[in-house]
């Protein structure tokens, strides 16, 4: 049973979603002197309120509890942010950089405009300006493992800069480290600026009134209960900006109607994980996410460390469950790496009756003897760095014990054994102004609807084989301050 | 749905007790909040999917009756292990997949929630 409010909210901006892309521009909207309302469909938890990786966390903080997978013949598992600050609360807060061939290469596919890589240098040095970031003065112990590896290679291998804020400690305590997520950063700005913030508040629909768009709004009690009936309200505002995220945007954009190159060409970072055994301790003092890539086979491949509680080693020791007793014994020597690629494409889908959308992935052949040929690599730099054992999550996959196990590794990789994830998802609704594939014009309003614009990952051509956080604020606020520029 | 729930129950113990060893001092509480975990998580899958799971999950429950008499809920944890072993072997995929389903969350929850109950392995 759902209560209906007659109130009818009004503003000159209404920005749905409040992660990286909306909590930029709402920021950056209102502080220019946009009357902004910003709606949030979780709640308004502040970052401290749950450990990080917890499972807490993961039914507080992520989409569906973190139970979210794109089916197709290898089924992909996915996770989203949902909450205030979206995915900037639970990510790595990695900063990357879409590189400049891959921008070139949008201008010609789908001929975006004004998008080089001196057009967006600007916008990323202005975020780099607002927000601080931090490089570890000590890598964790897992990422010295895979820098050792990679230099004994010769690969070229970095710490990353991340969004993370480094406080001292009181009185001369230890320092204590902070996600500069969007709740720390963007949003109280944009509050101070002026900015209205509805969090519990679903958009359900969206649709053209007059000279404005309404947005048919649910709106949940604190603490809801199943027992609560949800309020349904409306907004209206001149410019909507959509910043639900790659799968949430174009879900909502086609169950309001707006179909043309929406949810068809989605892109992901499918990933293959490995757990791999050392001889002496890898386990960090905190759980903060060890932060070293290598770059020798950006933006093709990726490879980086991953998370390594004993619950996520679990998960992917558990494609052998032979394998799990180990845990018990070596946890403190295992530690959780990754390998990337950027193959497949898939769709998003609204299906009648259900709230959640149906995201569907395609891997091929291709993109699976690419994510073999990862796989590999990883394995090798794994060896390199001293590894005693690497278990990948691949069904019936045999343990590999050294750099000649690596023949052992399927090619492709098998479609129904292999356990593939992402944590990145984008390009649902791409930018530019080939009409035949792009959902929305260069600066990101939607074509043949003026006023109606998007501001997150589903603006990307493609995959950009890279964390895509810095990118999509970059590229809203080039779209934010090109907004401005025309009103 | 009580007979949904007495399965999810029934079904993580049996796995947990399969998969996961340790923590003896603290086992039982531990299960407890598996269990509670693994019931909020599947509260959260999308909606499309929580349905066909709940429908399988009871399919599950009641695939013993023709041949025991006994649910799966009810049955001894010798039997409970046999059913789950003939399902993840199965050749229909729907049947690997529930357990794949389960067991993930299982196993996930149970070292997540021996963490935050400050038992490591």
């Amino acid at each position: 049973m759902t209560q209906r409010d007659s109130t009818s909210l009004r503003a000159e901006v209404i920005v749905i979603g409040s992660g990286p892309g909306g909590a930029l521009t709402a920021c950056l909207l209102s502080e220019a002197g946009r009357d902004v309302l910003l709606i949030e469909e979780g709640g308004d938890d502040p970052q401290s309120s749950c450990e990080p990786f917890s499972s807490q966390e993961m039914l507080t903080k992520y989409r569906n509890g973190g139970v979210t997978v794109a089916l197709g013949r290898t089924n992909v598992l996915y996770v989203e942010g949902r909450g205030s600050g979206g995915g900037s609360e639970i990510n790595s807060g990695i900063v990357g950089r879409v590189a400049g061939e891959t921008l070139d290469d949008w201008r010609r596919t789908h001929a975006v405009e004004t998008l080089s890589e001196a057009d967006l240098a600007p916008c990323f040095a202005a975020n780099g300006r607002e927000l601080r970031t931090s490089v570890p003065a000590a890598p964790a112990p897992a990422a010295r493992k895979l820098q050792e590896g990679a230099t004994r290679l010769g690969w070229q291998s970095a710490d990353l800069e991340r969004l993370v804020r480094v406080d001292a400690g009181e009185g001369g305590g230890p320092t204590r480290a902070r996600r500069e997520s969007m709740t720390e950063t963007f949003i109280p700005r944009a509050l101070r600026a002026g900015c209205r913030m509805l969090s519990r508040t679903r958009a359900l629909h969206i649709s053209r009134a007059g000279s404005e768009w309404q947005v048919l709004l649910e709106r949940t009690a604190p603490g809801h209960s199943p027992n609560q009936s949800p309020v349904r309200l409306t907004a209206r505002a001149a410019s909507l900006f959509v910043a639900g995220g790659a799968v949430q945007t174009p879900a909502l954009l086609r169950r309001s109607g707006f179909k043309t190159n929406v949810g068809n060409s989605l892109h992901l970072h499918p990933m293959v994980k490995v757990v791999a055994q050392f001889p002496d301790d890898v386990v960090a003092d905190d759980w903060s996410m060890p932060s070293h890539q290598i770059r020798e086979f950006s933006p093709r491949l990726g490879f980086g460390c991953s998370i390594s509680k004993p619950a996520y080693l679990a998960t992917i020791l558990l494609s052998n469950p032979e394998n799990l007793p180990l845990l018990d014994a070596h946890w403190r020597k295992m530690a959780a790496y990754y390998t990337t690629t950027r193959g497949g494409v898939g769709t998003v889908r609204v299906l009648p009756g259900f709230r959640d959308p149906l995201v569907r992935y395609h891997l091929g052949d291709a993109d699976l003897r690419e994510l073999s040929e990862g796989l590999a690599r990883l394995c090798e730099v794994l060896f390199a760095a001293g590894a005693t054992a690497v278990f990948p999550g691949i069904a019936g996959q045999p343990a590999l014990r050294s750099v000649a196990d690596l023949a052992l590794i399927p090619d492709p990789l098998p479609q129904a054994r292999t356990s593939v994830s992402t944590v990145h998802l984008m390009a649902s609704c791409p930018l530019g102004e080939n009409r035949s594939v792009c959902a929305a014009d260069s600066f990101g309003q939607v074509h043949a609807q003026a006023g109606l614009y998007i501001a997150d990952a589903s603006l990307f051509c493609g995959a950009i084989g890279t964390n895509p956080q810095a990118t999509v604020m970059a590229l809203a606020r080039r779209n934010a301050e090109h907004f401005l520029s025309r009103q | 749905m009580p007979g949904f729930d007495y399965t999810l129950s029934a079904l993580v113990y049996s796995l947990v007790q399969e998969l996961c060893a340790g923590a003896d001092g603290n086992r039982r509480c531990i299960e407890n909040d598996v269990v509670r975990f693994v019931s909020a998580q599947h509260a959260h899958t999308p909606d499309f999917l929580r349905l066909p799971l709940r429908v399988l999950t009871i399919v599950f429950d009641a695939w013993p009756l023709l041949t025991t008499g006994q649910t799966f809920h009810r049955s001894a944890p010798e039997a409970r292990r046999r059913q789950i072993a003939r399902w993840r072997a199965s050749r229909l995929g729907v049947q690997r997949d529930l357990i794949r389903y389960y067991e993930g969350l299982a196993v996930f929850g149970w070292y997540a929630c021996r963490d935050e109950r400050g038992s490591p392995p």
